[in-house]
């Protein structure tokens, strides 16, 4: 008998995962890592790609990668790449099949059964989208389960007394809020809000922002305008950001090669979102 | 015992037609007498005497209509008491060959894992230790060239080199990317650039160099691409 593997579809980045022994177990892709993007290319040699090659080749192919579908699922509104017009569905069937691929590779049996999260508010429309997306993929969803509620499930609130929890979740792309009423054993959606275009990107942003700033206060350099520094400073941001509390980015990370010797160095406080506005 | 009950039965339905419940019964026990049987003997007694006392007060339906009834019933609920029985080893059995083939699964997973286990460390540090030879590389280039033959800028080379053999040992290797075609698998694409003097798709510059270990990417390729 195969086993059911449990996938969360995400607007930037994709996981799957298996219960094994009554424990689950969120799988590997293919290149070690345990997230996949949700991103979908067509390379000029017609090749596919999905998730990290096809991210890593989007900025010298931008026309014919696709990222984000789910913002478009559940609407008639199609993508043209590669030559070829494609529905959100078609889309997100691809990212699909590679995780099931990846299932499988580490199962070492087929794979044919799936349950799917989505946002607590996706319509019908959408959440049949998603169904179908599986379908094309080759696989048979047997559920269609809230994100929220799957992360209730996943901390076995549902097994404790009957309480009201609000879940935040912070994703690539989206920042989704919903109040959830567990009560006998049942998870009710009660309230859902949050912000549809504020994601970890915007995080990035903010940090290297704060650092150009920083710098051509020091220095008197608009590090914006040269590209090389510019995404070195965001490479640096990210790091910063994934690092709790005090991060120091030092004259190592940046400029020597560029800006004729010049040392700098920048400090982002964990607390500091005074100086590192979001919004 | 039953035997007998169903002759005694079967006899005593014959009998009701010629003649009454008692006189079947004491015939039946005049029959089976037998020394070694007492035990039985009286407990057929018995059985019969309640037989008569019920066949008495039930003059329409015979005491061997019922007995044959409750004998029926306690077969058919014997006959379900093994199913439900046979029903749950089927069930056991099934779930204990799935948990074997589950931990079997199991087994050959984590043998593998073990095996990779060093390589993942390996890799792990590796990762970790890379933006050290980044900075080597950015402070070698950016020694202005008055200083290029001086102590401590030739020092620093020393230094470099060192730590390259010593990752080449290991099995690193960087890549080699600019001028090479654009691949994905090894480069990450994050800038753009228009070049009439490159060909289609081709790197144009390395801006932080990626490294393999044995067969695998480490880190890719941090590249500039021409058209």
């Amino acid at each position: 008998m195969s086993k059911i593997i449990g996938i969360d579809l995400g607007t930037t980045n994709s996981c799957v995962a298996v219960m094994e022994g009554g424990q689950p177990t969120v799988i590997a892709n293919s290149e070690g890592a345990r997230t996949t993007p949700s991103v979908v290319a067509f390379t000029k040699t017609g090749e596919r790609l999905v998730g990290e090659p096809a991210k890593r080749q989007a900025v010298t192919n931008a026309a014919n990668t696709i990222s984000s579908i789910k913002r478009k699922m559940g609407t008639s509104e199609k993508v043209t790449a590669g030559g070829k017009s494609y529905t959100p569905q078609e889309i997100s069937a691809m990212i699909l099949q590679k995780l099931k691929a990846d299932a499988e590779a580490y199962l070492g049996e087929k794979v044919t059964e799936a349950v799917i999260t989505v946002p607590a508010y996706f319509n019908d429309a959408q959440r049949q989208a998603t169904k179908d997306a599986g379908r094309i993929a080759g696989l048979d969803v047997k559920r269609i389960i809230n994100e929220p509620t799957a992360a209730a499930l996943a901390y076995g609130l549902d097994n404790e007394k009957d309480q009201t929890i609000m879940v935040y979740d912070l994703g690539g792309g989206t920042f989704d809020v919903s109040l959830i009423e567990i009560g006998d054993g049942v998870i009710e959606v009660k309230a859902v809000n949050g912000d549809a275009h504020l994601g970890g990107d915007d995080f990035d942003n903010a940090i290297a922002n704060y650092m150009i700033q920083d710098f051509k206060n020091k220095e008197g350099v608009d590090l914006s305008k040269d590209n090389m520094a510019l995404q070195r400073i965001k490479e640096a941001a990210e790091k910063a950001k994934k690092e709790e509390g005090a991060v120091y980015c030092d004259n190592d990370e940046h400029q020597p090669s560029v800006h004729h010797g010049s040392q700098w160095r920048a400090e982002t406080f964990r607390h500091g979102s005074d100086t590192c506005k979001v919004r | 015992m039953s035997e007998k009950h169903v002759k005694k039965t079967a006899d005593g339905t014959e009998e009701i037609t010629v003649g009454t419940p008692e006189e079947t019964a004491a015939e039946d026990l005049k029959e089976t007498e037998s020394p070694d049987d007492t035990a039985a003997k009286n407990k057929a007694a018995e059985d019969n005497k309640k037989g008569a006392d019920s066949a008495k007060e039930d003059e329409k339906s015979g005491k061997s209509e019922k007995a044959d009834a409750a004998i029926k019933d306690l077969v058919e609920r014997a006959k379900l008491e093994a199913k439900k029985k046979d029903d749950q080893i089927a069930d056991l059995t099934d779930r204990y060959k799935r948990t074997l083939a589950e931990y079997e699964n199991f087994r050959k997973r984590t043998e593998k894992e073990k095996s990779d286990i060093y390589a993942y460390a390996v890799k792990d540090v590796l990762t970790k230790i890379l933006p050290v030879a980044d900075s080597f590389e950015r402070g070698l280039a950016a020694v202005p060239d008055d200083e290029k033959d001086g102590a401590v800028a030739k020092g620093m080379e020393k230094i470099y080199k060192q730590f390259q053999k010593t990752l080449s040992d290991i099995g690193v290797k960087p890549i080699e990317a600019e001028g090479k075609p654009f691949d994905p698998n090894y480069h990450n694409a994050v800038m753009h650039v228009e070049d009439d003097s490159l060909g289609e798709n081709v790197v144009a510059k390395d801006l932080q160099k990626g490294y393999t270990y044995k067969d695998t990417v480490i880190r890719h390729s941090m590249v500039q691409v021409a058209n």
